[in-house]
């Protein structure tokens, strides 16, 4: 009798074996393969609980001032020591966290949305309305964005809020350039032409069929954009365009830590190293964002 | 000839040259030439009007000559060679040194175009300063003022309405009138701060806002200096500046040396710590004509809410004084306990004061209302250290009164303008010291009457003893001054500080600066020592 194969898998749905996975599916079985971006998730999501329960778990206030007691070394009680007022670093360190990545992440939001929304619009209308956003772009990006934000803050005072609102109105040019190109390209396809052939609105167009495509690309450099916010941030701070004192945030935690930098060199370190961790953690998710939604960079 | 006879005229040419060998304050250097290079935080435009700025005028008083330099706090003569005063103090006639030059080699005077410095351009210079209203004229000196004219080209009468006994006081008075051409004035006009032309020892090469001023030796002057070039080197990061220090990048960083760094350098021995001389109060200024500043017991509750005096200790480090007042131990005014009586920290007293005044939580959200709004109070502060964290020293006593203090943290510029505009809130207050720094803040038309701080007695109090000539009512009426000043305004107090400057020690004949910098003068002449460095 003629041996049946199917019995030596019996365990192995074939159906199941040969129906083609959803593009979703293989992203996030490539994502979580990926050990950095485990790690980098990781990271972050201790950050991002620490933030959130920073009152619970900060040992001191962050603010309050204890002048018998400064610039401590670390020690038992504080762990990386007080700074210049007698304030306890670690705990302006986990409040600094709850500033930093409310940062990246409003300013990443601000400027996905609003780059995203312009892009499409320019790249799928075209005409005077993709001149006119695009000539804008050009403006923004003939300047060095980092040197244009500090000028912004300059200008309108140096404050958190000013800081986020100039971040983002500079950064969202990044997403309506990139995403205007896709468009471009996307619109001439084969599909694009048949839904507007059967008469699809550009509603439905752009919400079905051209924003799901350029989904992937946005997400990975939302991701990029986050880390950028963040280091954008900390850099005004310690120019001290940024949160303004006592607001525990690493940039002007790093700059009011310059003064000891010889005889207390760990308060430099520490919202250094913080600033580090944190952007290498979401740079590594944003790198695993990439390799799983390009299929190009699988493998 | 004998040994002996021999070394005995040996012993003697050694001791003839010795004696004939001029010293470097006669013009003659141990070594000459070498570039002096300065370090400094901040640098402004180096026009005389409007530059109240310390490190600026170190660029100016060696670009420009003065009537007179104040040397260890007595004034020896510049521009002028000497000067008589009449008996009733108000008539000071200035005989002007012949044969001082404008520097040459510019757009105004070309090479070997020069004229002389005469009377005329001293009385130019005086009458710019005083009809400007917002120059950095001393405003008692401004109130006396009553002409300066030129008798000859030599001689300047300047008459008073009445004696002026603080003149030669470094903050203030004639040491803030550097002679300019008026040439210069008109050609330049509001960049005459950006090209400056004098007739001091050193001529001005270049400035790079932000970056550098370069001045060169002006061989026309009356003494030929030891240098070739100075370099005021602008280096807003102070711990960098103190690295570069260390390493002989810089020969002297002449603005505020921190605290930590100055018990640092008074142990290192290539290095000197020079004590500016005068300690300086940091405090708050307050909008005292408007609600609830003009009510006395809110300006006590600031004041009483805070440590000030631990604030300024753990800021100030070694170079903290404790003390309250214009005026620091061992200057002019100074008044003993002051801090003590109304700036000590109670912030039970603050509390209730508050409470008294109806500024209270009533709606339990920890912070305290005023006419059932939520009371905010801007501080307004510039944006270098250590000023932010003064800031954040008294957000922190605000809130623990109940006290809602909003930062705004600005560049010099803004902030000043603020307070020219009177705008309503509480400023942090940096500087001035001795009799013109009394003078100059609390006196009529004084630097922070536009926030209100108008008081007749004061004012009369200061005018009385500005030109009281005996040293000793003198002391009592600035006392009596210092102390209303604390009785009525309560301003919130933290201390005074040292300013210490640090020089590397290949730089010789050199004591520092007082406001003027003296390179070059009579007594002394700074080189370098090229050996050691």
């Amino acid at each position: 009798m003629a041996e049946n194969i199917f019995e030596l898998t019996p365990d192995v749905d074939i159906a199941e074996e040969i129906r083609p996975k959803s593009f979703s599916l293989i992203a996030f079985q490539q994502f979580i393969r990926n050990g950095r971006a485990l790690l980098g998730m990781a990271v972050l999501l201790v950050l991002v609980l620490a933030a959130i329960f920073a009152d619970q778990i900060s040992p001191y206030d962050p603010y309050k001032t204890n002048y018998a007691n400064v610039k401590q070394p670390p020690s038992g009680e504080h762990f990386i020591g007080t700074d210049e007022l007698g304030r306890d670093s670690f705990s302006r360190l986990i409040y600094g966290a709850r500033v930093s990545l409310m940062i990246g992440v409003l300013v990443s939001a601000f400027s996905t949305t609003v780059g995203v929304a312009l892009g499409v619009v320019a790249g799928f209308f075209g005409g005077t309305v993709d001149m006119v956003i695009m000539r804008l772009v050009d403006i923004i990006m003939s300047f060095p964005l980092l040197v244009l934000a500090i000028a912004l803050v300059a200008v309108f005072g140096p404050s958190l809020n000013n800081l986020m609102a100039a971040l983002g109105f500079v950064y969202w040019v990044v997403f309506t350039r990139l995403v205007r190109g896709m468009v471009l390209s996307l619109r001439e396809t084969e599909y694009i032409v048949g839904a507007k052939a059967i008469g699809a609105t550009d509603f439905a167009i752009i919400f079905n069929h051209i924003l799901p495509n350029v989904f992937p690309v946005v997400v990975v450099l939302a991701s990029f954009s986050v880390a950028e916010a963040i280091l954008a941030a900390a850099a005004l701070s310690y120019l001290g365009l940024g949160a303004q004192p006592p607001t525990a945030e690493w940039g002007s935690m790093l700059s009011n830590a310059k003064e000891l930098m010889r005889i207390l060199p760990v308060m430099s370190i520490a919202p250094g190293v913080a600033i580090m961790i944190t952007v290498l953690s979401i740079n590594f998710i944003g790198d695993a964002l990439r390799d799983a939604l390009d299929p190009t960079l699988r493998n | 000839m004998n040994l002996k006879t021999v070394l005995i005229y040996a012993a003697l040419v050694v001791v003839l040259s010795l004696s004939l060998a001029p010293a470097a304050a006669d013009g003659h250097c141990p070594q000459e030439g070498g570039t002096f290079t300065i370090g400094v935080d901040t640098f402004l435009p180096m026009d005389p009007n409007t530059a109240a700025h310390d490190w600026t005028f170190y660029a100016i008083t060696n670009i420009n000559s003065m009537l007179f330099r104040i040397e260890s706090g007595q004034p020896v003569g510049d521009l002028a060679e000497s000067w008589d005063i009449s008996e009733d103090g108000t008539v000071y006639t200035w005989h002007i040194r012949p044969g001082m030059m404008w520097h040459d080699g510019n757009e105004i005077f070309p090479e070997g175009e020069s004229r002389e410095v005469t009377a005329h351009d001293v009385v130019y210079s005086i009458y710019r300063q005083y009809d400007d209203e917002s120059s950095i004229m001393a405003a008692d000196l401004r109130n006396l003022f009553v002409s300066a004219e030129a008798t000859d080209d030599h001689t300047v009468v300047l008459t008073l309405s009445g004696p002026d006994a603080i003149i030669y006081d470094k903050a203030r008075g004639l040491t803030f009138t550097a002679i300019v051409a008026q040439e210069a004035i008109e050609h330049y006009g509001d960049d005459y701060g950006l090209n400056p032309l004098g007739s001091g020892p050193f001529e001005f090469v270049s400035y790079s806002p932000d970056e550098e001023v370069v001045l060169r030796a002006n061989e026309d002057y009356y003494i030929d200096p030891c240098l070739d070039e100075v370099i005021f080197r602008v280096m807003p990061d102070v711990p960098a500046a103190m690295i570069a220090l260390e390493a002989g990048d810089i020969d002297w960083w002449g603005a505020v040396t921190p605290g930590d760094d100055v018990g640092r350098f008074l142990d290192n021995e290539d290095m000197t710590v020079i004590n500016f001389g005068c300690p300086v109060a940091t405090r708050l200024y307050m909008s005292v004509d408007k609600p609830p500043f003009d009510d006395v017991r809110f300006r006590k509750a600031l004041s009483h809410m805070k440590d000030g005096n631990a604030i300024n200790a753990a800021l100030r480090g070694p170079t903290h004084v404790k003390g309250a007042g214009t005026a620091g131990p061992g200057v002019a005014g100074y008044v003993e306990g002051l801090y003590d009586e109304y700036h000590s920290y109670d912030p039970e007293l603050a509390m209730s004061l508050l409470d008294e005044l109806g500024i209270v939580d009533s709606d339990g959200d920890g912070w305290r209302e005023m006419d059932g709004e939520l009371l905010e109070i801007p501080m307004f502060a510039w944006n270098s250290d250590p000023a932010p964290d003064y800031v954040a020293a008294t957000v922190d006593a605000g809130a623990q009164v109940g006290l809602k203090i909003r930062p705004e943290i600005a560049d010099p510029g803004t902030n000043n303008a603020r307070r020219n505009d009177g705008e309503w809130g509480i400023y942090l207050g940096q500087g001035w010291c001795g009799e013109g720094g009394t003078n100059a803040l609390w006196g009529r038309n004084g630097w922070i009457s536009t926030l209100g701080y108008v008081d007749e007695e004061i004012f009369t109090l200061l005018d009385q003893s500005a030109q009281n000539l005996d040293e000793e009512s003198r002391e009592a009426q600035l006392q009596a001054a210092t102390t209303r000043i604390a009785a009525i305004y309560f301003e919130p107090a933290f201390g005074f500080f040292n300013i210490f400057t640090v020089k590397n020690n290949y730089v010789k004949d050199f004591f520092g600066g007082e406001w003027t910098l003296n390179l070059v003068t009579d007594d002394h002449n700074v080189w370098i020592n090229e050996d050691e460095r």
